[in-house]
């Protein structure tokens, strides 16, 4: 054993040491981060009295899903809680509130609003399966029978 | 709204790398280059990449955590084991190999199936079997009556008695309500324990005891009972130490290994001076004596693992376990029945306890007991075994998977 | 209504419980390595010294004046050219096969380099030597004339700085070759035993040191006592070798009257022997960084017979030279015993790593009764027993000590002196015994006072 390798040997070490800690660390870390998103989007969801899932128009836009909560502006606007960029969508296009137990669709002003095919201009109450559409946009809404439960 | 999952690719590099470097360095060891050791670094190299994301893409819900640090702990094996003799690690990667294929088989069963019903009753006997055999047929290795040599092979039944143990423990803590329907259950448990006691296999013997107690209480959640059933197994133990030359002689060299340091203690007071040897940083790969370790490829290779690279991967390795165990954990509470929490549960425990109970013997901690380190120490029972073990582990996971998958979705969310 | 079981609640329980065994399991690991780990790895049972691959890298020991003691020459060990020199400081330089607890054992991990820091590992590679060189404590040469002034039988003899704690010279008898240490045969136990950290004996009366300072401490220093050469104590009878008349704690120490001071200890009463005798260090596990000291006893059984002769160092007392030699020590230092140390310096590739700085045990006395005791210590070799010990080039201090013991259904007597040079300048501090060699001061005081003027004049 020449001492080249003894010196490459003394030397390593100090990198499998660097190593072990390195994965024993990476692991913790990516665990917690994990946990942490999970924990986020668990809670987002609990939220959600359902959701929206699109069905038709532009095609990258389609299987995208929304979480809906008590009020939801929808539109073409950055600011709006489920944007959907497209030219047929108005910036302020519609909104989806609560009230009570039941789901209601108030399209805006001079938007072009479907539900179910027909052409909707006041509010609506909404039923899980409805389709309604945004301009081009279709899509589905879902809404949850029961509440979540987080333990066993 | 979507979970995404985090890239481990580091981890993986950093372990692929580990390897690559330690074969490579051990390739000079003899001073001219053996192409053997870079060979076999390679061929395990690539054999981890390909089974990382081969079932990273096939199973979407793998619980990617346990099986990097398992790996990594079949890499430090590896490497380790080539230093000490190569034609070990050989075989090691082979059962290694072996052990991916048991491990997918676990995974797969468990995934689909539901408690085992009817066949737990088949199970039984066939652990009562497979340990009573052992007593009769055994050979006497080391003083403890475990291994069956059939031809060139010998194996440990135990190591498979084991993985029956867990199915038939979940399924009885999970089936039955009240504690008197258990009794078949009690009596197996029992005769497990007992069989190893009299086949002198005194670590098998602990952790299955052990491992009951621990899923029993987790299971019915009765202090009382649990306490009782340890003190029941602590009396025997004590009756042990009183009947039994060797049990005595185990707990003095525990307390003095010095005294005897040329017979019966040689083995820890060995043990010991490995570890100090290396001190914080190890003596180097290849600088230090491991092969002077009495069975230091196998039980005893936690001495050699920190003689040559230092009590700080020796303690990186302890909480490489410890992340194991809770991810483990982790999985069995997220389990949506009862049989597949005690299930997965039972799995954690019984590889924790065994780490828990050879790290601790070789330390001086607790008195010595001749069970194998899980993926590290050499042995194709021992790797099996805690392959399947894995194999559990991950096909619960994967069953978690799917319903929260399922579950995600009915709420508007969705797992990527 | 049974409670249904909280799985998960139990699983969180078991979790906690298995992180707690986890951390328990690092911290055990890393606690024993770091506090024992140089003890474990300096055992001689530890294969990795004598590997011969580890010789060729191992480093030269010297003694404190730079005269190699112990060298690596073509893959062999070799050590001085004398045999007298060899045999002289065979104990303290020791030998490879782990026959005896010397400086090759005890130091090999700087002799063969192991758990360098960086800087050390630097030094090391640029000299092409792996190993660092260590440099003892003690002059070859004195070694070499005390060897040759002891007698051929078994003794031990031992000198330190009582300033510093620095051993000067520590020579035990029978000793080995180690050019020859591999293929000895003969029982390793006699010669390789280093006698004077590892040999036990009786203190006999130099064990009064401790019963006066036991007196002193506790305000018994008035008493007188008619000595007729015998008396009876608790149904036990002690003698006098003569009849010394009337003495009080003064004369009784000059004089070495045992039924004085085992009339003394028995008034001072068992708790205060013991106590005292703790304080002296007896019955304690000595843990000196750079050298093993083996334990010193003293039991008491509640008999004032058995004290009696406890306090005349005898009954189950047992103590080592070196031991006997910090007692001494302590006295000269004001009540302090300093740290006795071997190892002076350890250097890598020529450049110093580490070294030993003096460092205070622990203060056995008050500075006022070791003035007191110093005194009479310096009436013993005045006028005293040990008046074989005054040299012509400074002041000696001591007390002899006869102890008795049975070999073989016959009574001997081990001979003792324990002393010290009261002199700034020569802060020396002795203890010599000859096994079976008769009374102190026929042998054990003037072999002593040859050597602390020899010392002397070599300079120290």
């Amino acid at each position: 054993m020449g001492s080249a390798y003894e010196v490459a040997a003394y030397a390593l070490r100090y990198w499998f040491i660097a190593a072990v800690l390195v994965v024993l660390i990476a692991v913790i870390y990516i665990s917690y981060k994990e946990y942490q998103q999970k924990k986020f989007v668990m809670t987002e969801i609990s939220q959600f009295g359902g959701y929206m899932k699109i069905i038709g128009g532009p095609r990258e836009f389609v299987g995208d899903r929304f979480g809906l909560r008590e009020n939801n502006t929808i539109g073409s606007a950055p600011d709006c809680d489920i944007v959907l960029p497209d030219r047929t969508v108005k910036r302020n296009h519609a909104v989806i509130f609560q009230d009570g137990d039941d789901y209601y669709l108030q399209p805006g002003q001079k938007a072009p609003t479907k539900i179910n095919g027909r052409r909707a201009t006041t509010a609506h109450r909404l039923k899980t399966g409805d389709a309604v559409s945004f301009g081009d946009v279709e899509m589905r809404v879902y809404f949850k029978r029961t509440r979540i439960e987080n333990d066993h | 709204m979507i979970i995404k999952r985090f890239g481990a690719g580091i981890v993986l590099a950093f372990m692929i790398l580990f390897l690559l470097s330690g074969m490579l360095l051990l390739s000079f060891a003899g001073g001219a280059f053996n192409m053997e050791a870079a060979l076999l670094g390679v061929i395990f190299a690539v054999f981890l990449i390909v089974q990382y994301n081969v079932l990273k893409s096939i199973f979407k819900h793998l619980e990617r955590f346990a099986l990097l640090i398992a790996d990594f702990l079949c890499v430090i094996s590896i490497v380790i084991l080539y230093r000490i003799d190569p034609e070990t690690a050989q075989k090691q990667l082979i059962w290694i190999l072996i052990g991916n294929v048991c491990m997918i088989v676990a995974m797969l069963v468990i995934k689909r199936t539901h408690d085992f019903g009817k066949a737990n009753w088949f199970f039984m006997i066939l652990a009562v079997g497979m340990l009573g055999m052992t007593l009769l047929f055994a050979s006497r290795i080391g003083g403890a009556k475990n291994w069956i040599n059939i031809g060139p092979f010998s194996f440990q039944p135990s190591e498979f008695a084991k993985i029956l143990f867990l199915i038939v423990t979940a399924y009885f803590l999970s089936s039955r309500e009240r504690k008197r329907d258990m009794w078949p259950y009690f009596l197996f448990t029992i005769a497990c324990v007992g069989l190893l006691v009299l086949s002198r296999d005194l670590g098998a013997a602990l952790l299955f005891a052990g491992t009951f107690l621990i899923v029993f209480y987790v299971g019915t959640g009765s202090v009382g009972i649990t306490l009782g059933a340890t003190a029941a197994f602590a009396g025997g133990a004590l009756l042990s130490y009183k009947m039994f030359d060797h049990v005595r002689t185990r707990v003095e060299v525990w307390q003095d290994p010095w005294a005897t340091y040329n017979d019966k203690g040689y083995q820890i007071v060995q043990g010991l001076l490995a570890i100090a040897s290396g001190g914080l940083l190890g003596t180097g790969l290849g600088l230090g004596m491991p092969e002077v370790i009495p069975v230091g490829t196998s039980d005893y290779i936690f001495a050699a693992i920190a003689e040559e690279f230092g009590i700080i991967v020796a303690i990186g390795i302890i909480a490489l376990y410890l992340v194991f165990i809770i991810r483990g954990i982790l999985i069995a509470m997220d389990a949506r029945t009862k049989f597949d929490k005690l299930l997965v549960f039972g799995a954690t425990a019984m590889l924790s306890l065994q780490s828990f109970i050879i790290i601790g013997g070789v330390i001086k901690l607790i008195p010595l007991t001749g069970i194998t380190m899980p993926f590290v120490s050499s042995g194709g029972s021992s790797m099996l075994s805690a392959m399947m073990q894995l194999g559990i582990i991950e096909g619960v996971a994967l069953k978690n998977g799917e319903y929260e998958e399922a579950e995600l979705e009915e709420m508007g969310g969705g797992v990527a | 209504m049974k409670k249904k079981p909280n799985l998960k609640k139990n699983m969180r329980v078991m979790l906690g419980v298995f992180c707690c065994l986890f951390v328990l399991l690092g911290t055990y690991l890393l606690y024993s390595t770091v506090v024992y780990g140089d003890q474990w790895f300096t055992t001689p049972y530890n294969p990795r010294i004598s590997a011969s691959k580890n010789i060729e890298n191992a480093g030269t020991i010297y003694d404190r004046n730079g005269v190699a003691l112990a060298y690596t020459e073509n893959g062999e060990r070799k050590y001085a050219e004398s045999e007298d020199v060899r045999r002289a400081v065979s104990h303290i330089v020791g030998d490879i096969y782990g026959k005896s607890l010397g400086a090759e054992t005890l130091y090999a991990k700087y002799l063969y380099g192991y758990d360098q820091n960086v800087v050390d590992k630097f030094n090391s590679a640029q000299s092409g030597q792996k190993g660092g060189d260590v440099y003892l404590t003690i002059d070859s040469d004195l070694s070499e004339y005390i060897y040759d002034n002891m007698s051929v039988g078994p003794g031990a003899v031992v000198l330190m700085n009582y300033e510093t704690g620095e051993i000067l010279a520590s020579v035990s008898k029978p000793t080995f070759d180690p050019n020859t240490a591999k293929d000895d045969t003969e029982e390793s136990g006699a010669k390789f035993v280093n006698r004077v950290t590892q040999g036990l004996y009786p203190p006999g009366s130099t064990m009064k040191i401790l019963t006066t300072a036991a007196a002193i401490e506790n305000g018994v220093t008035d008493m007188e006592f008619e000595c007729t050469g015998e008396d009876i104590i608790e149904g036990q009878r002690v003698t006098c070798t003569s009849v010394h008349g009337r003495v009080g704690l003064e004369t009784a120490f000059e004089k070495s009257c045992n039924i004085y001071f085992g009339r003394l200890a028995a008034e001072l009463g068992d708790d205060i022997m013991l106590e005292t005798a703790n304080e002296f260090a007896y019955n304690y596990n000595f843990q000196f960084p750079n050298l093993t000291l083996y334990n010193s006893q003293f039991e008491v059984s509640g008999n004032m017979g058995d004290l009696a002769w406890a306090g005349i160092g005898q009954y189950n007392d047992l103590v080592t030279p070196m031991h006997n030699m910090l007692i001494a020590a302590g006295v000269a230092n004001g009540g302090t015993v300093m740290q006795p140390n071997t190892l002076k310096d350890v250097r890598y590739g020529g450049v110093s790593s580490y070294t030993y700085t003096p460092t205070a045990f622990r203060s056995i006395m008050p500075q006022d009764v070791a003035a007191q005791i110093a005194g009479y210590m310096r009436n013993t070799v005045e006028s005293g027993t040990a008046t074989s010990a005054n040299i012509g080039n400074a002041t000696v201090c001591g007390k002899t000590g006869t102890a008795e013991y049975v070999e073989d259904g016959e009574t001997k007597n081990h001979s003792w002196f324990v002393g010290y040079v009261q002199d700034a300048a020569h802060p020396l501090a002795i203890a010599v015994i000859g096994e079976g060699e008769g009374f102190g001061s026929a042998y054990a005081a003037p072999l002593a006072g040859k050597i602390l003027e020899h010392a002397i004049d070599m300079g120290y």
